[in-house]
């Protein structure tokens, strides 16, 4: 049974269960009053009183002293001596006392000796009203959900389905109805618009007005909801709430890519699509791992909801709190966030339930390994997947293997002992910067010393040599070795005679001889002569203990560089290889759970009290139970995903009723906190939300209601801006503007250039704005999230976003009439109509295929005028890219157009340098010519308009070994120009001040080799401006490599259809 | 006002009415819609449109040079001559940690003197900015949290070193809209590609993404490069022309069916706005159309061309400018630093000095925030090599967060006057210490703004640029 009874917070204090202090005398009450009071309320109460609560203190009343602050007690009532706030307001320094009121705020002496006294007297406060506590539990959000009853309507003829009657209620309450009905049309737009996020066809604009059944309505929302599409609408409004992107964020080197980001998505849009009921569709994507048995695993995907955030440099406090963020906001509507350093202001969050929902998810972990989805039959590309990955990795690990095995190089031995001798000799010497400092790994180092410190040491059979002789000055070192290599009583027979091997001229040779008898012992057997030496390699903790992974932190920067680059490598063939079998990126339970720490002010460093595994208080039965299941994620799951929480379900139907109508019923679909107001209509939002979870939790039901009411069946005209100025009782239906998928998907789809085709991983968007692939699988970056997405007020992947914003700005213009995505969808809308016979019929269809509508013939006399203007009007001047040359006796210009673009560089073929043309290429900057006067490379401008231009540029050759170049620039009305020679190393200013030109005349710049085609790399990049206004016409480096189309009329006006109001916007 | 002066207002005033999207009726009830209102009243239709401040602030706009990477402060702007004297030595004290492992004292191998009135002392890296010295107000004491470039850069930009946060040009945006709505109200120039943490240093954050810095790689040269979408290839103007009437026209008919649907008009208009916006961006950007003179004050480099964007921006209204040294960190001199820092000062000193010179001919300094820095400063000691980092070089210095330098000019800061010290040495700051978040908050007085109370709700509370910290340093006021 839920109840909420006797739930206790520690801030709705009612302020009786705390020590109840003697009567106090009517002199200590004076003594208060006149000195204590006004101390507190000068210099305490702007932190710790009524609005505001610093570190969880509170001073405004007798029992919030004793209560204390986040730590614990402040006073011990008699003993000021003992009490933290005594400490405080006298700045002694200790653990857990800040000085108060602030370092350059002391107290003055006095009042310091006041509040003493009044400890001391064990603070007498008069009797007074305590200061009211806000109770949270009325908050309305918090109340059970219950089904209102109908109300009693007049206009009962206008009910379509239940949810008509609240709103109808509402608007006679106010002497308003509902506005009239829409057109078939119009319905139909805002239905393909709500259901599948793209305008409708003309055909089925047509084919719905003409079923003339009472049920055509049903029978169209029944298609569109049972239609792939609706969960790629749908699907896409939950990653909005999911902080769906496809990288990680800023991780430095590590690759950004999420591999498997896509298969969240690609679950979500299925689950949205099988009306998977909403309850288990969180606790899937909580705690699928609990919950997925059996063969099928898909539904372990579910669980990038948690996984896909942002990674924050890979902070793990950061990464959590993400977590919970997107849990509690997305489907409670309850901001944790605040709890981490303090108890929340208004909501009954206290940091201690932040911290039992931290321990949830730091009880829990990504495993290295992300699960296969099954079921899963390996393939042809599957099989060259995992070879290729095998491969991949395999140059990762034998990289460590190899850095393992190069540390017990005998040069490497020698230069541990070297280091370790040095430990012996020199006080303080810091072994481990020493060690790193000669690119040597400190855990081989502490390897070596424990195996070999012991035996260093006067007469030991392996040591005494190095310890006899390491103290020994250099002049003397000769005599002395020889000395005791005389005389070997006790040595190492292995040692002796490796020590006998070289001359022992300086203490380095002995350690050499040292490290040749390790290195010779290494792997022999436990009967080898060498078997005391073989035993320090593999004594436990020596040098062959630690694991070759383990020296990677040890490693020198650029081997640090070179490991996380192949690590990236096969990384980024996870995330890029369309061969990748997909993945879950799951989340499961650590072994040993762990409780929960309270981080006082959210700082790590600051442990406070500890705290079990379990749901918020305000949400809990009581008495409140710990989690017991693992993590404590499954628990969580279902809490919120039970019939009982007063949240889970209100929650979701406002999102939903935001997503059809256009404006939420409670403003903040993310927080239903206490300073949230009820909704307008608060029996409507309970209506639907009992609704909801009787019809088990379908999401499908859910919709089919809103969508089939006469609410959302009515006209968006506004009528009643008097009575209803924000539509807030929904007097009228809102108009939509298609947000920035609905517009791309529109337009595609109207131009016949949509494919439906599910799932997958993300295409590249923005570097092929034209995929034909529908927008919500297109690659998210959430690190440099491209302007586009921006502009077009795309949900920003860096938070849970509860409601996009809708702004309006030139930029979003300036796309629409500039962007090659528009331009090319109405290139191809126009050359399909081109081939009618008349003007009339072509914009008759254009308006069809866009509007669905014929043109009224007002609009379509303006369309034919148009076209016939706009085919008078300028064309726009053009570049284009060649090689050949002026020939000065023709004075004729030969210009074969360069066809090849490679990464921004134009050749004449695909051969570079080519047998024919040698080095010619172009670039926006530069570039370089062929071999002879004939293989010039030429830019090639068509000035389109009449006009008075000068022409700019700086002709630049960088290299002095070329002999030079020249440039000539030639019109095709006048001739040669002008021309210039820049040699090799030099600079010149490749200037004409003034050039009259006529329409569609045609000026090369030619640049030739001169004198020999040897090294001669140019930039030339010519600027041409109107004459009189400086205005810039046109850049060769600007419109470089853009292929210049003229835009035909046609095409111009299919695009003023795809960019008009009516396009633009559900009516 | 002389003559020059009502010039150079009016040509503002000019430059910046040509970018008004509305006619003078509409702006005029903004402004008066929106009049000193404590939080920004946003119009969705127009998010840009220009807003007052709550309080008065002297600054209308910022241009904030960003040497990121993190510029030695003790070769600079903050003298040391202990560090002469200890060359070569271990600095008595405790060790401070830094990022990486230091050494001895390393002295500066630049020379310094005095520069105008105020008498402050600048190397000979910045001599031509240094003749403003009268102008500026250096602040020696400046905090930040940690030795690290990611999260020192996004204290910088966001006041917040790791979670996402809008940036200080978003916040002024959100704040004050712009003067000039056909063109972006807060632009980010960084040549040849992103500093370290890349776009999050201009992010927009929770605000909307309007407010985010529209990036634009400045070591371009045309404004088809600079811009996106600037320019269309397929249409000339007058057919543009007419096509845009078109679609006015069409829109006019549908709006006129649809009585009282401000977002129709909304959108309506905003294509007139990108059509202007066509011309006074390629106008804005294009420099050549300076005099040469002016041209050559700044150099024509990568950087002075840059500075001189920012001006033109600035001049036509454009709220916040922030000028990125170039893609990376380059002020990062771990080794080489005496070489390193010459060439870096030597490629910004000209701009810089160039800037000022002619934000104060144009009357704009006193309205613009100049603020100079990185993202924290060097050791005074030398760094030490690491395998793989420093080449076994030992002439460079690693990062400092615990003391370092940034100046302001212009918008209302005090000028010729030096606030606060680091020790002896140049490692920590000691005296009248100004951690970032009190730069941030004295940052927003300075434009009309308590931050305290300049919020934003998000996620269930109201977030502030300084978070729970900062105070605003008065003495930085004039």
């Amino acid at each position: 049974m839920w109840s909420r009874l006797g739930i206790f917070f520690s801030f709705t204090l009612t302020l009786t269960g705390l020590a109840e202090g003697p009567v106090p005398t009517a002199a200590q009450l004076e003594f208060f009053e006149k000195e204590v009071r006004p101390v507190l309320v000068e210099n305490c109460y702007k932190c710790h009183g009524e609005k505001k609560q610093k570190a969880s203190l509170r001073l405004d009343a007798r029992d919030f002293v004793l209560k204390g602050d986040e730590v614990g007690e402040v006073v011990v009532p008699g003993h000021p001596e003992a009490s933290r706030l005594i400490k405080a307001i006298n700045h002694v320094k200790a653990k857990d006392v800040e000085p108060m009121p602030g370092e350059d705020d002391k107290l003055s002496p006095r009042a310091i000796a006041a509040i003493t006294e009044w400890v001391k007297q064990g603070l007498p406060w008069p009797a007074e009203a305590a200061p009211v506590a806000h109770d949270p539990l009325q908050h309305w959000a918090f109340q059970p959900v219950k089904a209102p009853a109908l109300p009693e309507v007049k206009a009962k003829e206008r009910v379509k389905t239940s949810l008509d009657y609240f709103v109808l209620a509402q608007l006679e309450h106010e002497g308003l109805s509902l506005s009239p009905e829409v057109p078939k049309e119009v319905l139909a737009k805002r239905l393909y618009l709500t259901l599948w996020g793209v305008s409708p066809t003309d055909e089925e604009i047509q084919a719905f007005v003409h079923d003339t059944s009472p049920q055509a309505t049903e029978k169209l929302v029944d298609q569109l909801l049972a239609n792939p599409a609706f969960g790629e609408r749908w699907g896409r409004h939950w990653l909005d709430v999911a902080r769906y992107a496809d990288t990680k964020g800023y991780v430095f080197e590590e690759e950004r890519r999420y591999a498997y980001a896509y298969t969240y998505r690609d679950w979500v849009v299925a689950a949205f699509n099988r009306d998977l009921p909403y309850d288990q569709f969180l606790r899937l994507q909580i705690a699928a791992d609990r919950l997925v048995t059996g063969e099928d695993n898909h539904d372990l995907a579910a669980l990038g909801f948690l996984t896909l955030g942002r990674r924050f440099l890979n902070n793990q406090q950061d990464i959590i709190d993400d977590r919970m963020d997107v849990v509690m906001r997305g489907t409670q509507a309850l901001t944790m966030g605040c709890a981490r350093c303090h108890d929340h202001k208004f909501d009954p969050i206290p940091t201690t339930d932040y911290y039992s929902l931290y321990a949830v998810f730091n009880s829990s972990e990504e495993p290295k390994e992300k699960p296969l989805l099954k079921p899963f039959t390996p393939t042809k590309d599957s099989q060259e997947f995992d070879q290729e990955l095998a491969r991949l990795e395999a140059k990762a690990s034998e990289m460590v293997k190899a850095r393992y095995e190069g540390s017990f190089s005998l040069e490497k031995t020698t230069a541990y002992l070297t280091i370790l001798n040095r430990s012996f000799l020199e006080k303080g010497l810091n072994v481990d910067l020493e060690t790193k400092r000669q690119a040597l790994y400190p855990p081989v180092y502490h390897g070596w010393e424990k195996a070999l410190s012991t035996h260093l040491k006067p007469n030991d059979a392996v040591g005494a040599f190095w310890w006899q002789l390491r103290e020994v000055p250099e002049v003397q070192f000769a005599v002395k070795a020889k000395e005791l290599l005389a005389n070997p009583v006790g040595l190492d027979p292995v040692l002796l005679e490796n020590l006998k091997a070289k001359p022992l001229l300086k203490f380095s040779d002995v350690l050499a001889a040292y490290a040749q008898t390790l290195v010779n012992a290494r792997g022999k057997s436990e009967v080898a002569p060498q078997k005391i030496w073989a035993s320090f390699w593999s004594a436990e903790g020596g040098p062959l203990s630690p694991k070759p992974e383990s020296l990677i932190a040890s490693y020198s920067v650029s081997d640090v560089q070179g490991y996380r680059k192949l690590v990236r490598e096969a990384e980024a063939y996870k995330a890029t290889s369309p061969k990748s079998p997909p993945r879950a990126m799951v989340m499961q339970d650590k072994p040993n759970p762990v409780n929960g720490t309270v981080f006082l002010r959210g700082n790590a460093g600051r442990p406070g009290k500890s705290v079990p595994r379990q749901y918020l208080a305000i949400l809990s039965s009581t008495p409140r139970q710990p989690f017991q299941h693992g993590s404590g994620r499954l628990d969580l799951a279902n809490a919120i995903a039970d019939k009982n929480n007063p949240l889970t379900a209100r929650v979701m139907v406002n999102r939903a009723w935001s997503q059809v109508f256009g404006q939420p019923l409670v403003e903040t679909p993310s927080d239903f906190g206490v300073r949230t107001p009820a909704p307008r209509n608060p029996a409507l939002l309970d209506h639907l939300a009992s609704d909801f979870m009787n019809q088990g939790w379908s999401m499908k039901k859910l919709i089919r209601t809103m969508v089939l009411s006469a609410t959302f069946r009515q006209s968006a005209a506004i009528t009643n801006v008097n009575k209803d100025p924000d539509n807030s009782l929904l007097s009228h239906m809102n108009r939509r503007r298609l947000d920035f998928e609905a517009m791309r998907d529109s337009m595609l789809r109207l131009s016949d250039r949509l494919e439906f085709k599910t799932g997958g991983q993300p295409f590249d968007l923005i570097g092929d704005f034209t995929n034909s692939r529908r927008t919500v699988y297109g690659f998210i970056d959430r690190q440099n999230l491209p302007s586009v997405f921006r502009t077009f007020d795309f949900a920003n992947p860096d938070y849970h976003v509860p409601k996009r914003n809708q702004t309006t700005t030139p930029q979003q213009a300036l796309w629409m009439i500039n962007h090659p995505f528009v331009r090319s969808l109405s290139d191809s809308l126009a050359q399909r109509f081109a081939k009618l016979p008349t003007a009339e019929q072509q914009v008759t269809s254009l308006y069809r295929k866009l509007l669905g509508r014929n043109p009224t013939a007002q609009e379509l006399k303006l369309a034919v005028d148009f076209l016939r203007e706009e085919a008078l009007l300028p064309v726009p001047s053009t570049w284009q890219n060649g090689v050949g040359g002026w020939n000065a006796v023709t004075k004729q210009v030969s210009f074969t157009p360069m066809k090849v673009n490679l990464k921004g560089r134009l050749t004449p073929t695909d051969q570079f340098p080519d047998p024919f043309y040698g080095h010619a290429m172009l670039t926006s900057a530069g570039g370089h010519p062929g071999n002879h006067e004939t293989e010039a490379v030429i830019r090639r401008w068509n000035a389109s308009a009449a006009v008075t231009v000068k022409i700019e540029g700086d002709l630049h050759v960088p290299s002095k070994v070329s002999q030079g170049v020249r440039a000539r620039i030639v019109s095709s009305v006048h001739g040669l120009l002008g021309e210039w020679t820049v040699l090799g190393g030099e600079t010149k200013s490749v200037t004409l001040a003034s050039v009259a030109l006529a329409p569609q005349e045609v000026i090369d710049f030619i640049l030739d080799d001169w004198k020999g085609p040897n090294s001669d790399g140019f930039t030339w990049s010519p600027v041409i401006k109107d004459a009189k206004t400086g205005e810039v016409v046109s850049s060769a480096a600007g419109e470089f490599g853009q292929v210049s189309q003229v835009q035909t009329p046609l095409s111009a006006l299919a695009q003023v259809l795809l960019e008009c109001n009516e396009f633009n916007f559900a009516d | 006002m002389t003559p020059e002066e009502l010039f150079q207002h009016s040509r503002r005033q000019f430059l910046r009415q040509c970018g008004m999207g509305f006619g003078a009726a509409a702006l005029a009830a903004m402004l008066q819609r929106d009049l000193l209102a404590a939080q920004p009243k946003i119009d969705p239709l127009h998010p840009l449109a220009p807003r007052r401040p709550p309080l008065n602030g002297k600054a209308k706009h910022v241009i904030h040079i960003f040497a990121n990477g993190g510029p030695s402060h003790v070769d600079t702007f903050d003298r040391k001559v202990m560090l002469d004297k200890y060359h070569g030595q271990k600095l008595p004290g405790d060790y401070i940690a830094t990022e990486r492992k230091t050494g001895a004292a390393y002295r500066s191998p630049f020379n310094f003197k005095r520069y105008g009135k105020s008498g402050l002392e600048v190397s000979e890296l910045f001599e031509k900015t240094a003749a403003f010295a009268d102008d500026l107000c250096v602040i020696r004491s400046m905090k930040a949290d940690v030795p690290n470039h990611e999260p020192s850069l996004l204290l910088m930009n966001c006041g917040e070193a790791r979670q996402v946060r809008p940036s200080f040009g978003s916040w002024v945006t959100y704040g004050l809209g712009t003067e000039n709505e056909n063109l972006p109200g807060f632009i980010t120039l960084c040549p040849g590609g992103y500093p370290i943490q890349e776009t999050q240093n201009w992010q927009c954050g929770f605000l909307p993404g309007v407010y985010q810095g529209n990036y634009v790689d400045s070591s371009k040269r045309t404004v088809d490069e600079l811009i996106e979408n600037i320019r269309n290839h397929g249409l000339s103007r007058p057919a543009q022309r007419r096509q845009l009437d078109l679609l006015s026209r069409l829109n006019a008919e549908h709006q006129a069916a649809r009585p009282q649907d401000m977002a129709l008009e909304a959108r309506a208009q905003s294509f007139e706005m990108a059509y202007r916006m066509q011309l006074e961006a390629t106008d804005a950007f294009d420099i050549s159309r300076e005099p040469a003179s002016v041209r050559e004050m700044y150099g024509d480099t990568v950087q002075g061309r840059q500075f001189l964007i920012a001006r033109r921006l600035i001049e036509r209204g454009v709220r916040f400018v922030q000028l990125w040294h170039g893609a990376g960190q380059p002020w990062d001199s771990h080794d080489d630093l005496e070489v390193q820092h010459r060439k870096l000062a030597h490629e910004s000193d000209q701009p810089t000095a160039a800037l000022l010179t002619d934000l104060k001919q144009l009357g704009l300094l006193d309205e613009t925030l100049v603020m100079w820095g990185g993202e924290f400063g060097r050791t005074p000691t030398v760094e030490l090599p690491t395998p793989g980092s420093n080449a076994g070089k030992i002439n460079g210095r690693d990062h400092n967060n615990h003391g370092f330098t940034m100046w302001l000019a212009g918008g209302g800061v005090k000028p010729g006057y030096v606030h606060g010290e680091t020790d002896e040495f140049g490692f920590k700051s000691v005296k009248d210490v100004v951690h970032v978040h009190d730069l941030h908050a004295t940052l927003l007085r300075l434009l009309g703004f308590n931050h305290e109370e300049f919020t934003f709700r998000h996620a269930g509370r109201d977030y502030r640029l300084t978070d729970v910290y900062g105070k605003i340093v008065n003495p930085l006021i004039a």
